[in-house]
């Protein structure tokens, strides 16, 4: 049923899946620290901050009442990451009429321990956010999960030209977007 | 720019200061704390397959065995007792075969090396005939999920509207009694098809389903200013108040909209429609105004690429369109 897993990332969530599958816990808290970072970047290129956290779970728990559904094993990250797009779809279905983005930016100033840092974190998320979509995802997969174009390109589908195009024209928005942030900081 | 010398798009070697810093920052933002999976109730155990009466199954897997050695996909009832009509029997459905759910019933339908489809209440689907190597399924009512992972076009699902395509994705169809509905795509890509007009919808996005056709795509998180214009405009195609409603209420990121009302307004008005999206987004300056709004297939792939949804070869079906030298 699975395919042989070329990546070396779908290498090593095989057989963790497939342990996770018979009930092994501990090698599903090994997939969630593996993938914590995928989660958070997907949902974070689409709903407020301040929702991540729980929404992260929640990923995480679908995931494992799913995972006899999951076919191949070396593709759970992918599998990951549609289950996180779903629930950032369902968020936003349910409260789109109540909770503006903008006003729970704010929040994650609080986030990383240097107070430069968290401005930076809290202007680098509002400026990404505000981005055509195309472009949010990619640059958040490659920023807050810290994966290169390929990793991005098999996560998600796209092509390598694709990717390597949101990230150029993403990254060329971002900056006048940042620039505008701090010009009017 | 060769992929070793582009350290954005291979990770390796040096970033600009400001991305490397942007790096930096985002790369550690916090994580919530790890739950205690140990803690988390393990699961029950589905439902073994389809009950039926055992003498019944035997009959009927002796009879139509041959049918359905090859090629029939395997139910599993989620919730309730989803049944099996036509050519489908003992937890398995064919060519012919049509699954029903009722007000209590869910059912997850394996699509033999696609994926999955998960069928909710009050739904009826059918598996009908695809072209060549297409697995194709017809919904006439209520809701599935399609978590699909093949190669693009290969996952087909009719509806009273028109065609739903995947390219590889994960979306949510439902056709309600009256004609209408809603096509939402989590993941991936699909395109809808009807009356010769094709949509692209990405992820993110929704399109309704009306009973003459399917409502341009959305985004789910566009303002309900141009929310509630673009479902006026869908209520009334010809009313020009409404157009123009949606074109004030539209910004960049609905170019995607205005991009597929192109074809489906008369000529007068489909210049304001392109106008507003040159305006929205950067258009390729070397495609003629003109070439757009006469609907030249390759100067709205042109427009299409400059929203950011990739080529609008790889959305398309059939042989690429040849590249227009304007």
């Amino acid at each position: 049923m699975a395919n042989e897993p070329s990546d070396p990332v779908a290498a090593v969530d095989a057989p963790l899946v497939a342990a996770a599958r018979r009930g092994d816990r501990a090698a599903f808290g090994a997939l969630y620290r593996r993938h914590a970072r995928l989660v958070q970047a997907v949902l974070l290129a689409r709903v407020a901050p301040d929702s991540v956290d729980d929404l992260l779970h929640d990923v995480f728990l679908v995931a494992m009442d799913r995972l006899d559904g999951l076919r191949d094993d070396a593709a759970f990250a992918p599998w990951l990451a549609t289950i996180a797009r779903r629930r950032a779809a369902d968020w936003w279905r349910r409260r789109r009429d109540t909770v503006p983005l903008e006003e729970s930016l704010p929040e994650l100033a609080a986030s990383p321990g240097e107070p430069e840092e968290a401005y930076d974190a809290r202007a680098a998320i509002a400026a990404i956010q505000s981005l055509p979509e195309a472009y949010r995802e990619t640059l958040m997969l490659r920023f807050v999960a810290g994966l290169n174009g390929p990793e991005i390109a098999a996560r998600t589908g796209l092509t390598h030209g694709s990717v390597r195009v949101n990230l150029h024209r993403g990254v060329e928005m971002l900056r006048k977007k940042l620039g505008e942030v701090s010009r009017h900081a | 720019m060769r992929e070793e010398d582009d350290a954005l798009f291979s990770g390796r070697g040096q970033l600009p200061a400001d991305l490397a810093r942007l790096e930096r920052t985002l790369g550690r933002l916090p994580l919530p704390p790890e739950p205690d999976w140990n803690a988390r109730p393990r699961g029950e155990r589905r439902p073994p397959v389809l009950m039926f009466a055992a003498a019944a199954a035997l009959l009927l897997v002796a009879l139509a065995g041959a049918l359905f050695a090859r090629d029939a996909w395997r139910v599993e009832p989620l919730a309730g007792s989803p049944s099996l009509h036509g050519f489908a029997f003992a937890g398995r459905v064919a060519l012919g075969g049509r699954i029903v759910t009722d007000a209590e019933s869910r059912a997850r339908l394996e699509v033999a090396g696609l994926g999955q489809v998960e069928l909710e209440p009050g739904s009826v689907l059918r598996r009908v005939p695809g072209r060549g190597a297409e697995r194709k399924l017809a919904l006439d009512q209520g809701t599935l999920h399609a978590f699909i992972s093949a190669p693009p076009r290969q996952f087909v699902v009719e509806t009273p509207v028109g065609v739903a395509t995947d390219l590889g994705c994960a979306y949510t169809l439902t056709v309600e009694a009256g004609g209408g509905g809603r096509l939402a795509v989590d993941a991936g890509r699909v395109t809808f098809t009807h009356g010769g007009l094709e949509s692209f919808v990405p992820a993110g996005t929704w399109c309704p389903l009306l009973p003459d056709g399917e409502g341009v795509p959305r985004r789910d998180y566009a303002t309900d200013e141009f929310l509630a214009a673009i479902a006026a405009l869908d209520s009334a195609p010809d009313d020009t108040q409404a157009l123009e409603l949606v074109l004030d209420t539209a910004v960049a990121s609905d170019a995607i909209t205005l991009w597929h009302l192109l074809p489906r307004v008369d000529a007068e008005r489909r210049a304001r429609v392109a106008v507003r999206i040159s305006e929205l987004i950067e258009v390729p300056a070397e495609v003629p105004f003109d070439r757009v709004l006469a609907l030249e297939p390759a100067a709205l792939d042109a427009w299409w690429g400059a929203i950011g949804m990739g080529p609008a070869v790889e959305w398309r079906a059939g042989t690429p369109k040849k590249t227009r030298p304007w």
